[in-house]
């Protein structure tokens, strides 16, 4: 009777060592694990701060650069008397998105709806899509538009503008919302076109945030990509 | 005695049993806050690579800038690199024509359409928005050229596009480099899909494209209301 009972109590207490031994040994590896992913987040988090960095660095740079060229190209022209050359040049680089501009028209803010009503099935209608920005691109561009940007990308004939998860890419750089767009153009038409466009009135449905003023002086950035890479595929058939 | 043995092995039994769920769900919950942080580590990863293509592309660049500002410097090549700047521009802006490799698509209705569905302004921003996206450099609709200020305007009986009227069949054109073409065709590829459920949606690939420039007779390049600011 004794040593039945005796083994009762060895077959336990043999389990719970296991188990406690089990327990301990899942705890520590636990942790470990998270450290170490823990750890690599740390280390691209500081990888990205020190390329946000760096990029903005560069950016002023380059911005420095570009004004050192256009002063160069400027002294050049006062001192050149082919008046034709100077302003086809000027008038190219206007069309081409290529010379900082100023004039009147409209600034849109847009942003995506508040809150989602719990529903994160329904999430896509309350937030800006890519095609949603080329469509109000467009309808300024029926209205006239002669110079546009988004978040102070030029829109210039291959701007893209696509979603690459939460951001949108233009120009090849990412933004997210909010989104302000900007165009020179005849004020009131501008507005009033795309105020009362069908597209505006949708978003405005949902809730998504739009807000459409007309402006005076806008200041719209040329385009500061590299514009030999933009054309490298074509050739010139004829001029 | 029999009594005290009995309670014994009960308390021995309960913790036994506790352990066991309490064992099970920390493995469990282990798992899942790993899951969670795995999923942040890749989001921190894919934009810290973005991060470093977005300087890299700077970086080129700011070395070109510099490059070409040596090139004034020096003052000999000032005329000849504006005029080559002023071509680029031109082409970029589409006035001249240009040839290329790239891809041809014809984009039309069913004949006996029983759902009826037409082509619509959103169906061709959408293709060019891709076209874009997937590097076309050039781009044209029945021969209208596609630059930074073309409208596409549906009316319902038409198309308007840089002040042009057409209807059905669209021959859509694009060139793009030719090492880009192949994701070119991937990314329509997606897209096409949707496309030929409700359309008529052909795709393909050419070795030669010429695509003609945009009329400057002043209705599609207006740029009287912009000051070029000094």
């Amino acid at each position: 009777m004794k040593s039945e009972r005796a083994y009762i109590f060895l077959f336990a207490f043999m389990l719970l060592g296991l188990l406690i031994t089990v327990q301990f040994k899942s705890v520590l590896n636990s942790n470990k694990g998270k450290t170490s992913i823990q750890f690599e987040i740390e280390n691209y988090k500081q990888l990205l701060n020190d390329y946000k960095v760096k990029e903005s660095k560069l950016r002023e740079e380059i911005d420095r650069n570009l004004k050192l060229k256009s002063e160069f190209e400027r002294s050049f022209f006062e001192r050149n008397s082919d008046k034709a050359f100077e302003s086809e040049w000027e008038k190219v680089n206007l069309i081409a998105g290529l010379t900082n501009v100023v004039g009147n028209g409209v600034t849109i803010k847009l942003n995506d709806a508040p809150s989602y009503n719990n529903k994160p099935e329904e999430a896509k209608y309350y937030i800006f899509h890519d095609i949603e920005i080329v469509q109000i691109i467009n309808e300024l561009n029926k209205a006239g538009a002669q110079a546009l940007s988004i978040n102070n990308e030029r829109i210039i004939s291959t701007t893209d503008i696509i979603c690459l998860g939460p951001t949108i890419r233009i120009n090849e750089s990412r933004y997210s919302v909010p989104f302000e767009i900007k165009a020179i153009g005849q004020p009131k038409k501008l507005y009033d076109s795309i105020n009362n466009s069908e597209i505006i009135q949708q978003f405005r449905k949902y809730g998504k945030r739009i807000e459409i003023k007309e402006a005076k002086d806008i200041i719209i950035p040329k385009y500061s990509g590299n514009v030999s890479r933009l054309i490298k595929g074509l050739e010139v058939t004829e001029k | 005695m029999k009594l005290g043995r009995s309670l014994s092995i009960t308390a021995i039994c309960l913790l036994l049993g506790t352990m066991l769920a309490w064992q099970y769900k920390s493995l469990y919950n282990n798992k899942k806050i790993e899951t969670s942080q795995r999923v942040s580590l890749n989001g921190y990863k894919d934009e810290y690579l973005a991060a470093r293509k977005n300087v890299d592309d700077l970086t080129k660049r700011n070395e070109e800038l510099l490059k070409t500002i040596e090139g004034y410097e020096n003052n000999t090549k000032i005329d000849q690199q504006l005029r080559e700047d002023l071509d680029r521009a031109r082409i970029l802006a589409g006035l001249y024509d240009v040839k290329g490799a790239g891809i041809e698509i014809t984009l039309d209705n069913f004949e006996n359409d029983v759902l009826h569905y037409d082509i619509e302004e959103r169906d061709l921003i959408t293709i060019i928005n891709e076209l874009k996206a997937s590097g076309a450099q050039a781009i044209s609709v029945n021969g209208e050229r596609i630059v930074a200020m073309s409208e596409i305007r549906g009316t319902g009986d038409f198309i308007i596009i840089n002040g042009k009227q057409m209807i059905p069949p669209f021959k859509i054109k694009a060139i793009a480099e030719p090492e880009k073409l192949e994701n070119a065709l991937n990314i329509l590829g997606g897209i096409s899909a949707y496309f030929k459920e409700y359309f008529i949606f052909e795709i393909e690939k050419r070795d030669s494209i010429v695509i003609q420039k945009v009329r400057d007779d002043g209705s599609v390049l207006k740029y009287n209301l912009l000051e070029p600011v000094k």
